[in-house]
């Protein structure tokens, strides 16, 4: 067994994770694998391509019209949409936000469980079996990425017939959140080990970047200068989201770009030189 | 200040077991009352055991609200018994004396009832086990020791136990007295067994006066850890408005406040009910009062430092917190509200002497204290939740539902109950420990000299 | 006939590109029936994923996907990654294909009408009295008219050749037309096709009023083109776009510009004029092509001083578009939307034709390249019938002049035909119609017999992609599952009571699965044995070549004088607003608005979900005394119904837009009775020339009610921004 599959038959038993608490050396991986996605601003158009994927892959509850009013609808990736300027030179600008599995996670310190912690490849992983709901993980998440079951979740019959058996179908109390669709990561370790090689570029994508349209979603080990997703990760337009927080996510975003915005590099202050007319 | 001598023994030993051994009328109302209140609010926690916490105000991002609002309020209540015993005991307080039984009940009622609502509010109670105790050793599953949540009932626990065995250890000679006056056999022998063999042998009062001092002086680093860490609970995390390093005197100090007053408050109310007129007198209230001037004051100076830092870092998120906090609509209103009964109205009237003396201003004043300091929890826990970061796609409000009106209604029901119970189970009074002043205060004539009667150890 | 629910369809397997394998195997049995694990159906392990290949639920749409089934569940729908047209990717709506399988409150049994036409109260029935009905009905009827959705390859087929020979027709019904997009390629480029337009390779576009990020005519495959142009291996592409509501599309553009509705016409020959006037495009197609149709006189009347007040874009912004779109090259400029939904649409349209050609954009990379045609053996996409066409014949329907029997599947015209029309009531002048479908709809709520039909991921079928990817693609559909329920598929309906009622025309095969077989054999059969390459067919989802094919031949009649003025119905005093009616990306035409995802899928621009609502300027609203969650009545001269304001920032003074797709009477629990149904109270404009529905030329006057309904949005604060200082999207300039 190579150490990258110990380190990631590790990752799955979860039932041993107290084995060991995990030093500050494996917190942030730094020669195994670290699963992370880059988001082209550029490229995304709010499409919600990768919200449904997701829903569709993870059993996430159905946001009847109640949930949505209550605020406790359950999107593990959502498309944020910010406004600028006003009629006629109004912008929408579009950002998916899922969970961030930071490096440096504010919501796995604060779990009295551990049923968030950090897995030696990088992920935030969640562990709904030992998770009591205080919440206070999603208290801690400035991302605002954790979602709370307020209730069972029902599918009614037949429509149950499309749940994932891959996916525990969460239960009233506890917090659940984006995995980074670790079901598909374990599925291509099991299939890479079977087959003896090491897990390819490009072989494990999430149920969101699977589906993306534009391809604005790109998922790989950030560990590997030769994946994609380290390529992109190492643009020009790179930035993580809210970075005065010192989350270390492994979420990058690349900048969305605007050919009539001038930056003013010092403050990250944008001025728009065109368009002003009406 | 001695305490002048205000009754006999036999009168004392009879007025202050009065209320143990009666039976009046208005204890079965009121402790019916306190019933109902209590089987509404376990109602309401069966239903949110069966289905869930959909019938609270929560939603996301804002996961926390009224229930861990009223756990911090209880602890901060529970810091009246250690402050006014052990303190005032340490620094040998005479007017302590008929103060002290009270208080220290009143934080174990206030603990108790206070270290249910983490529990009730977690979405899986049935296995918060895991969370208190290490429960699994053979796969070495343990609780997080990097969490708060994991310290809190660590301080928790350790301030209920040496605050029941504060109040035990004073208790002693009392249940001695009680059982000596039992009216029946069986309460005789309940109360034989509790008073372990006092018999008021010299041996026995040095063994007890000294674990009571000694109990005094382990006690008070509990009692400051324990509204620290509950202070961290906030504070450890990054959210905008609750990562202060003020927080943990800051929240001390608070507690201190209103568990002071809610002792105000609980001393007239029993001044009244349990006809110990006698024993509670305006001298106790004012000076009472006269602390709570300063750590009211304490407290301001604290919630000011804590506005200051805010304001002075110039972070964002943090001027954006402070500025809805105190500033903008509807939060405002509870600013208004919590400044003025927790401070710009109390203590000032304070300051005069007739207040301070006057039962009803006294009575009234505490409660505006502590309806300001339920709100000032209220508004350190929530608006912070409801913008946590510059994602304002997900900002998220707040507002109690029912449910938790109930249950916060239900929790003053059950620590009210519970000091009502233990004050017909056992004098409320420290009837050995006003003796004790009293015999202090008695003065003899030797010769033309006016003595104390007896001296101190 | 023999039911699919009783076949074993044992194919073979092998992995294709992408990891995903697909696979065309045995269905395995349902889930009730004792499985022996010694005689399992091939390649059916429990617990042992596999993906087959077949077409997106929505069966028009011309995507193939992958369906992951695990014990005879489908499970997951991803986009096929083998094929051209949506090359692995997968919009919203495709996606819920497998809660349109599961939904709750599918139809399971035929039904029979019971009560008056439209009051939805049915007696069900058995399939095998279903059946007899309606051969009954058929060997009666002296004309029989079929209404279906677009359709292709062999369903078309039989539903073309059944209508012949009963004397009847097929009428295809399109909610939203591509049918004004096609009639400009006809009259602009000379083909009869829908052109392909190359995203990936163009440097600039100039769109007006398409939204072909979000549902315009194939948003997928253009999406895939996006990515690529604006972070592709080349220059990074610049999207202009031109409409008088902020669509999805609008609100990725480098420059949002908003025109007047109706006037993008003026406009493109606005931005026309600079171009020809500043010499921008550097060579001398502009000459030929202003020269063909009209001349630079003609087109000098389009002065941006000219027409700025006339469009509402100022001259200035005209001459900038004009140097953006021109320096940018190979550039497309493409019209959809509000542009070709006015009364003067196709005019709109070929200007911006005009635009392709005078910067050489008509048959080059980059730009607009022709289509091939589909593969011999494959029946072409029947051309839509237009609105007027519809309209007329509802006419003839209600004067008495109606076929005797209609039969419905896969279309709503009910529910999209806009209540001037009288479609429900010539539908009922009808004397027995026929609904098929796998959900009730209005139209099938109007029906007198109900069959319930197969879904798509439960039959067989092939289809040609409309428009297709510039190559020649076939797409193969196959059963993914054993039929969840017993429907029977719109083919296999009509195969068996054609052979019923008139075996003597009747084709040779009896079941959907035998007539697709014979058309891949005639397509792709060749010598030797057809079986393996059949096989291949359905496990690759189809075939396709690489070769593009087709031309164009412009040779434009059209007259840069003939551009009308746009009509509008309803006067400015007493509907002082545009009402533009809008697919928004989840709930488009309300096909898939039953699947629970698809109501809770947040609209991009509003982020709103389960409802309508209509989005007006904020200052509008003041003007009202309305703000969000307001309920407002929106009237115009031929109905009325009630939207929830939202706000937008974007949106224009004067303008509301409305999201399409809700106010449903049937349909199921998550559909029905929610929001209202804006095509109801459309005007039956037609655009000139072309026969569609001018949706976007009907004005209307808002007005308030008392009500106020919380909006279900996902943004929590009104109008959420992007702060300047703290940005949470960051810009980069380029
Ligand atoms: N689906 C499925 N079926 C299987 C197998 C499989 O892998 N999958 N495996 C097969 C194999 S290999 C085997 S060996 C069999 C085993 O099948 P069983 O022999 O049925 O084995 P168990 O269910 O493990 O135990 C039977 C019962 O014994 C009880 N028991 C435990 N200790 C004692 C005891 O000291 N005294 C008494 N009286 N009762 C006791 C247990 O509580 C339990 O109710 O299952 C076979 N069946
Ligand atoms: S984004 Fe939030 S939930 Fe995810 S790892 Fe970071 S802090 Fe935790
Ligand atoms: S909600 Fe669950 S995961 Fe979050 S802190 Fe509490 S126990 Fe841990
Ligand atoms: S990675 Fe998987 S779980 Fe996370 S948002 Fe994407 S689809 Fe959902
Ligand atoms: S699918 Fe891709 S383009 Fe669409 S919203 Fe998601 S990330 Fe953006």
């Amino acid at each position: 067994m190579s150490s990258a599959h110990e380190a990631s038959a590790r990752a799955t038993a979860v039932a041993t994770l107290g084995e060991t608490i995990p030093t500050d050396a494996e917190v942030t991986p730094l020669d195994g694998r670290r699963w992370g996605m880059v988001i082209d601003l550029d490229r995304c158009t709010g499409c919600q391509a990768c919200v449904v994927a997701c829903q569709a892959e993870n059993n996430i509850a159905i946001n009847e019209e109640n949930r949505v009013l209550e605020r406790r609808a359950k999107t593990w990736i959502r498309i944020e949409r910010y406004w600028e300027g006003e009629f006629p030179n109004a912008k929408a600008r579009f950002i998916p936000v899922l969970c961030q599995h930071c490096g440096n996670a504010p919501c796995e310190t604060v779990c009295p469980v551990w049923a968030t912690y950090h897995n030696p490849e990088g992920l935030n992983v969640q562990v709904y079996n030992r998770c009591i709901g205080t919440r206070f993980c999603a208290n801690g998440c400035p991302y605002s990425v954790r979602y709370f079951n307020f209730w069972n979740p029902e599918w009614p019959e037949p429509l149950n017939n499309q749940l994932n058996p891959d996916v525990t179908v969460r239960t009233k109390g506890i917090i659940e959140k984006c995995t980074f669709c670790l079901q598909r990561i374990n599925r291509a370790r099991v299939t890479s080990k079977n087959e003896d090689r090491e897990i390819a570029d490009g072989e494990v994508q999430p149920a969101c970047v699977q589906s993306c349209p534009t391809t604005a979603l790109v998922f790989g080990d950030l560990n590997d200068p030769s994946t994609t997703a380290s390529r992109l990760a190492e643009s020009e337009r790179r930035y993580t989201l809210l970075e005065n927080f010192g989350t270390d996510p492994s979420v990058v975003y690349l900048k969305k770009v605007d050919p009539h915005v001038e930056i003013d590099h010092h403050h990250g202050h944008h001025a728009e030189t065109a368009g002003k007319h009406a | 200040m001695q305490e002048p001598v205000i009754a006999d023994n036999k009168t004392a030993n009879r007025e202050l077991l009065d209320f143990v051994f009666s039976w009046p009328k208005w204890f079965f109302l009121v402790g019916g009352a306190l019933n109902g209140l209590i089987v509404a609010g376990f109602l309401v926690v069966v239903v949110m055991l069966w289905f869930g916490l959909q019938f609270l105000g929560y939603s996301h991002p804002v996961y926390w609200g009224f229930l861990i609002v009223n756990f911090v309020f209880w602890i901060g209540v529970s810091h009246a018994g250690i402050m006014v015993s052990a303190i005032l005991r340490l620094t040998q307080a005479e007017w302590r004396r008929p103060v002290t039984r009270a208080a220290e009940v009143l934080t174990i009622f206030s603990l108790l009832t206070a270290v249910q609502f983490p529990l009730i509010h977690s979405g899986r109670p049935w296995r918060t086990m895991y969370w208190t105790f290490p429960y699994d050793w053979n796969r070495g599953a343990w609780p997080n020791p990097r969490s708060p949540l994991v310290w809190d009932p660590s301080a928790i626990f350790t301030y209920l136990t040496s605050t029941i065995l504060f109040v035990y250890v004073a208790l002693i000679p009392d249940l001695a007295l009680a059982r000596d006056r039992a009216p029946n056999p069986i309460s005789r022998a309940i109360y034989g067994v509790l008073a372990m063999g006092f018999r008021g042998s010299t041996r026995q009062w040095r063994i007890q006066a000294i674990a009571g001092i000694l109990l005094s002086a382990i006690i008070l680093p509990i009692f400051v850890s324990v509204h620290s860490i509950v202070s961290w609970d906030f504070a450890v995390t990054s959210v905008p408005g609750w990562h202060n390093t003020i927080f943990a005197p800051y929240f001390v100090i608070g507690a201190v406040h209103s568990g002071v007053s809610a002792v105000v408050t609980v001393m007239i109310v029993m001044r009244y009910a349990f006809g110990l007129k006698r024993y509670i007198t305006r001298d106790h209230i004012d000076s009472l009062a006269r602390l709570l001037i300063v750590v009211a004051t304490v407290w301001l100076f604290f919630f000011m430092l804590d506005l200051f830092f805010g304001l002075y870092g110039t972070e964002p998120a943090e001027v954006d917190t402070w500025q809805r906090r105190l500033i903008e609509p509807p939060w405002i209103v509870l600013a208004i509200i919590f400044i003025f009964t927790a401070y710009l109205i109390p203590v000032p009237m304070w300051m005069f002497r007739s207040v301070r003396r006057n039962f009803f201003l006294m009575f009234v004043t505490t409660i505006l204290v502590n309806i300001g300091m339920w709100i000032e929890r209220y508004m350190v826990v929530v608006p912070a939740l409801e913008r946590k970061s510059g994602l304002t796609f997900t900002y998220g409000d707040y507002a109690p539902s029912l449910s938790e009106i109930i249950l916060v209604i239900a929790s003053f029901g059950l620590v009210i109950l519970g000091f009502l119970t233990f004050a017909k189970l056992l004098p409320i009074m420290p009837a050995a420990d006003i003796k004790e002043g009293q015999i202090l205060a008695d003065r003899i004539k030797v010769g033309r000299a006016n003595v104390p009667a007896a001296m101190r150890e | 006939m023999s039911t699919l629910g009783r076949r074993r369809f044992v194919m073979g397997s092998t992995a294709l590109i992408g990891g995903a394998t697909v696979v065309a195997c045995a269905a395995p049995e349902r889930e009730s029936q004792v499985q022996s694990f010694v005689l399992q159906p091939e390649q059916s392990l429990p617990g042992q994923e596999l993906w087959f290949a077949t077409a997106c639920a929505h069966t028009s749409c011309g995507n193939s996907v992958v369906v992951r089934t695990i014990d005879g569940r489908a499970k997951k729908v991803e986009g096929n990654p083998a094929f051209p047209v949506n090359q692995g990717k997968l919009n919203v709506r495709s996606q819920s294909g497998v809660q349109s399988l599961y939904h709750p409150d599918r139809l399971d049994t035929p039904k029979k009408r019971r009560g008056l036409r439209g009051a939805g109260t049915f007696n069900n029935l058995e399939w095998a009295t279903a059946l007899d009905l309606l051969a009954e009905k058929l060997s009666d009827a002296s004309s029989v008219t079929i209404i279906t959705g677009p359709i292709s390859g062999t369903r078309a087929r039989i539903a073309q050749d059944f209508a012949g020979a009963f004397a009847g027709e097929h009428l295809v019904y399109e909610t939203i037309e591509s049918s004004v997009w096609r009639q400009v390629a006809k009259a602009g480029l000379g083909v009869d096709r829908l052109p392909h337009l190359d995203i990936a390779n163009a440097h600039s576009i100039l769109s007006f009023g398409a939204d072909f990020l979000s549902t315009w005519i194939s948003p997928t495959q253009y999406s895939i083109g996006y990515g690529e142009f604006r972070q592709g291996a080349g220059e990074r592409g610049r999207l202009i776009q031109v409409e008088p509501r902020m669509s999805t599309t609008g609100a990725n553009a480098d420059s949002w510009v908003y025109v007047h509705p109706g006037q993008e016409g003026a406009l493109a020959l606005s931005i026309a004029q600079v171009i020809a006037a500043e010499g921008l495009t550097g060579n001398d197609n502009w000459f030929d092509a202003v020269n063909a149709v009209g001349g630079l006189d003609a087109l000098n009347a389009y002065a941006p001083d000219l027409v700025a007040e006339r469009t509402g874009v100022p001259a200035s912004r005209i001459q900038e578009i004009a140097r953006e779109f021109a320096s940018h090259q190979p550039g497309l400029a493409i019209a959809g939307g509000p542009a070709l939904a006015s009364a003067n649409g196709l005019d709109n349209g070929l200007a911006v034709i005009l635009l392709n050609r005078m910067v050489g954009s008509v048959g080059r990379v980059g730009g607009l390249l022709p289509n091939p045609g589909p593969r011999t053996g494959i029946t072409p996409p029947v051309v839509p019938t237009t609105f007027e066409a519809l309209a007329s014949r509802a006419n003839a329907w209600l004067d008495g002049d109606s076929p005797d029997v209609a039969i419905v599947f896969d279309a709503d015209p009910v529910y999209g035909m806009p209540e001037a029309t009288r479609f429900a009531d010539a539908l009922g002048s009808i004397p027995f119609v026929v609904g098929i479908g796998t959900a009730m709809s209005e139209t099938l709520g109007h029906a007198d017999l109900v069959l319930p039909a197969t879904h798509a991921f439960e039959e067989w079928g092939d289809f040609a992609p409309d428009p297709m990817p510039g190559q020649q693609v076939a797409g193969y559909q196959q059963p993914v599952i054993t039929p969840f329920v017993t429907g029977r598929s719109f083919g296999d309906v009509l195969l068996t009571a054609w052979h019923e009622v008139k075996p003597e025309t009747a084709p040779t095969w009896e079941t959907m699965r035998d007539a697709v077989r014979a058309g891949a054999e005639q397509s792709f059969g060749g010598s030797g044995d057809f079986e393996a390459r059949w096989i291949d067919l359905l496990k690759n989802g189809g075939a396709w070549n690489t070769a593009h094919g087709g031309s164009f031949s412009p040779s434009q009649d059209w007259n840069i004088n003939l551009l009308a003025e746009p009509q509008f119905s309803g006067d400015e005093i007493e509907f002082p607003m545009h009402l533009v009616p809008f697919e928004s990306v989840a709930l488009g035409t309300g096909d898939e608005s039953a699947n629970p995802w698809m109501q809770a899928t947040p609209d991009p621009i509003t982020s709103t979900t389960w409802t309508t609502w209509v989005e007006v300027n904020p200052k509008t609203a003041a003007a009202l005394g309305v703000t969000r969650g307001d309920v407002v009545e929106i009237r115009t001269l031929h109905g009325k119904f009630e939207a929830t304001v939202y706000e937008s920032p974007v949106s224009a003074p004067g303008i509301i837009g409305v999201p399409i797709g809700q106010g449903h009477r049937f349909g199921g629990r998550w559909r029905e009775d929610r929001g209202a149904n804006v095509l109801a109270a459309l005007a039956p404009l037609t655009v000139a020339g072309a026969g569609g529905l001018a949706w976007a030329a009907t004005r209307a006057a808002v007005t308030p009610t008392n009500n106020f309904k919380q909006l279900p949005t996902i943004e929590v604060v009104p109008n959420a921004r992007n702060d300047s200082e703290e940005p949470v999207v960051q810009i980069s300039h380029e």
